[in-house]
């Protein structure tokens, strides 16, 4: 009868804690904006957060392009933050775990919000002083640096970095501070890790390039301490060599 | 050709100070001692030389351009694997440095009660001279910085000596996986993004740092611990541990653990180790870093079985289950802990102090259940001046009888390695039993945190700790 009830209870358990499984609702919530995302780019042939031809952009509405950047982040970025949303989870008090891991990741992506707007007011600016090249000179050279930066030993370092959290309060206010701190703690290193790749982004981009890039982001977490891994380069080179070549609409 | 094999260092040694300063040392410590002799006098800059070994640990100093220092693994799960490859690395560039590629790294075997004289440093560490050819030579393998007596230590009064306790495997070895997510901890350590001491690199690597060290001495700091060559005896002995542990029945490897998820299993076994320069490193790849006689790690130990009295201890510490409790030590997939109270911004002083934890921590009704696990986990602790070490101990009531869970260890912790300061779970679970009989009924628990003493040691400074939180299942 004890053992029944201890396989009735972990069994309970199990269901429990699968529904409660983070990574569901964050990769539900990915694959809904890659969805959105990729009928945005079928709509318009170019993903494009800003108005404009394929080779002679300006710049577009603040608030489209943040809409736009946000789901971008929710594409890429929040299948990052799935262990530490985990980790999140466990810290504090059951009544708070959907608090706490909301909150980590609004912390995050207000970081990645911040990289863009700062990154799409640069952006304005280098299309307006060089409205023929612009587009592609921030395309072309950001994928460059994000190439370069992959072939850094210190990246290696940073990558270590990349796990520490700080501590969160298990309930309350504290709780929900605490975990938005951590989030945006978290996500520092992951800036510097990636940034290049999603400041290249904030120009007008083919969802090619969304794809690729993320993908690239993916291997380096699944494979965080692979030295030297020659796929990321190749693949951001030979996309910022095909945007060099065909433009930025191919 | 055979894998080349690590000997026990004591069953190398000559014995005494006496003998180790006028007699011939075996071989394999003679090569030793000469090859760190000849690394010593080579640049900064040379991968062979004594300083870009030790400072690819940490260090101090400046790197050279493209240099891979600090690079040592701490508190993830990387740390046994690190270290093994970073052996394998050292061991090799001996080799080339005395021309006998079958050298192979000795280790020092303190964690045995029954062999009391190896839990002090071999005497070839510890003599100033020894006569070579007829003529008294400085000794490479000693080194004054190192804590009082451990250079001249007395078995009688137990000064210069490790301390049993202090240098425990039992509670490693009765671990049944190799790492476990937060807050717990398996025998290597935690999976990412968890940043805590594994089970042996808390006891007992990071004591016998301490205390070999003491408070001033090249082995207490990670940036100087390298350039003891102690060291590397002392990092043989935890890789063989970890051989010992995968001979252990219960023992369940990353490898093949159902409950590590696939992406971080993906992402050990995908790692590679790089020592050297980045432009033209050693790599070491973790498929071959796992097996101590793939090709490019090619080695054995002449033991790597765990003495009797020391087996049955770690199977008494593992039969102490939780009467009623719903896990075992051998349950994979184990209830999930829940976080069930917290105490936070605490100041313990430096002589120790207790905290209660639980006020408004709410109370689990235990009247008909017992928890099948409690720990303790310790968030943001810092000090500027850590003890060699930290008892936690446990009370069902401010008044109540204390139980000893465990131990706060210290290596790294006085160098401020991480700003947020270092994390610790603290696994209590076999108190549960002894904390109900005292009263306890998921309510307030009062833990005290008292410094260990050590020879000759001074702490200046308490503890900071940003918060400690109990967990249950």
């Amino acid at each position: 009868v004890i053992a029944i009830k201890v396989a009735g209870r972990a069994s309970r358990r199990r269901t429990q804690r699968a529904l409660l499984e983070s990574k569901y609702w964050i990769l539900g919530l990915t694959a809904a904006a890659w969805v959105v995302l990729a009928l945005l780019a079928s709509r318009a042939h170019v993903h494009r957060h800003v108005a404009g031809g394929a080779h002679v952009a300006r710049v577009g509405d603040l608030s489209t392009f943040t809409a736009h950047w946000l789901l971008m982040v929710v594409a890429m970025m929040w299948p990052l933050s799935i262990p530490h949303v985990d980790v999140t989870r466990v810290q504090v008090r059951r009544d708070w775990r959907l608090r706490a891991a909301a909150a980590v990741l609004l912390g995050s992506t207000l970081v990645w919000l911040a990289l863009g707007i700062v990154g799409f007011a640069a952006y304005g600016i280098l299309v307006y002083a060089l409205p023929r090249i612009g587009h592609v000179a921030w395309l072309v050279g950001w994928l460059n640096i994000a190439a370069i930066l992959t072939r850094s030993h210190r990246r290696n370092m940073l990558l270590r970095s990349c796990g520490k959290s700080t501590p969160i309060r298990i309930a309350g206010l504290g709780c929900v501070t605490s975990a938005f701190k951590a989030g945006v703690r978290t996500c520092l290193p992951c800036v510097a890790l990636c940034g290049a790749a999603m400041a290249a982004m904030v120009a007008p981009h083919p969802l090619w390039l969304l794809v690729a890039l993320s993908l690239v982001t993916w291997r380096e977490q699944a494979r965080p301490k692979k030295w030297l891994d020659p796929a990321p380069p190749l693949v951001i080179g030979a996309a910022a060599l095909t945007i060099a070549v065909f433009g930025p609409g191919t | 050709m055979a894998p080349r094999i690590r000997n026990n260092v004591w069953k190398l040694s000559v014995g005494t100070d006496a003998k180790a300063t006028n007699d011939p040392w075996h071989p394999t410590l003679h090569a030793y001692e000469r090859a760190v002799a000849a690394m010593l006098l080579r640049p900064s800059g040379a991968t062979d030389s004594w300083w870009f070994l030790a400072n690819t640990h940490r260090t101090y100093d400046p790197p050279p351009a493209n240099a891979l220092w600090n690079a040592c693994e701490h508190r993830r799960m990387y740390f046994l694997a690190w270290h093994r490859a970073y052996l394998v690395w050292f061991e090799r560039a001996i080799q080339r440095t005395i021309g006998d590629d079958s050298w192979a790294l000795p280790y020092w075997s303190y964690e045995d009660p029954a062999q009391p004289t190896w839990m002090q440093l071999p005497p070839e560490f510890r003599v100033p001279r020894h006569r070579v050819n007829g003529s008294l030579v400085d000794n490479a393998l000693y080194v004054q910085l190192r804590a009082p007596d451990v250079n001249t230590p007395n078995p009688m009064t137990g000064a210069g000596v490790l301390k049993p306790a202090r240098v425990s495997v039992v509670n490693a070895m009765a671990r049944t996986q190799f790492v476990r997510r937060s807050p717990d901890v398996g025998f290597g350590g935690q999976l990412p993004p968890g940043m805590v001491f594994g089970a042996v690199e808390s006891l007992p690597h990071n004591n016998v740092h301490v205390d070999v060290g003491g408070q001033t001495g090249l082995m207490w700091d990670p940036a100087t611990a390298a350039r003891d060559p102690i060291f590397w005896l002392h990092h043989a002995n935890i890789d063989r541990l970890w051989e010992v542990w995968r001979t252990m029945p219960w023992a369940v490897p990353i490898e093949t653990d159902p409950a590590v998820p696939p992406a971080a299993r993906n992402a050990y076994m995908a790692t590679d180790y790089v020592f050297g320069y980045s432009t033209a490193p050693s790599r070491y790849a973790a498929a071959d870093v796992v097996n101590t006689t793939s090709a490019q790690l090619d080695y054995v130990y002449d033991s790597i079985a765990l003495p009797n009295a020391l087996r049955q201890a770690v199977d008494a510490a593992r039969a102490q289950a939780v009467p009623g409790g719903p896990m075992g030590l051998d349950d994979l997939e184990p209830p999930e802990w829940f976080a069930h109270a917290e105490s936070a911004d605490l100041s313990i002083p430096k002589d120790g102090g207790s905290f209660s934890i639980g006020e408004d921590g709410g109370v689990l009704g235990l009247e008909e259940d017992l928890p099948g696990g409690l720990l303790l986990q310790f968030n943001g602790v810092r000090t500027a001046s850590p003890a060699p070490g930290y008892r936690v101990k446990i009370a069902a009531s401010a008044d109540g009888v204390e139980h000893d869970a465990g131990e706060l260890t210290t290596f790294g912790l006085g160098q401020a390695l991480d700003e947020g300061g270092f994390d610790y779970s603290v696994d209590a679970t076999a108190l549960v039993p002894k904390l109900v009989e005292d009263g306890w009924r998921g309510g307030p628990l009062q833990i005290r945190v008292e410094p260990e003493e050590a020879a000759g040691w001074r702490t200046e400074a308490g503890l900071t700790i940003a918060s400690v939180k109990v967990f249950l299942r």
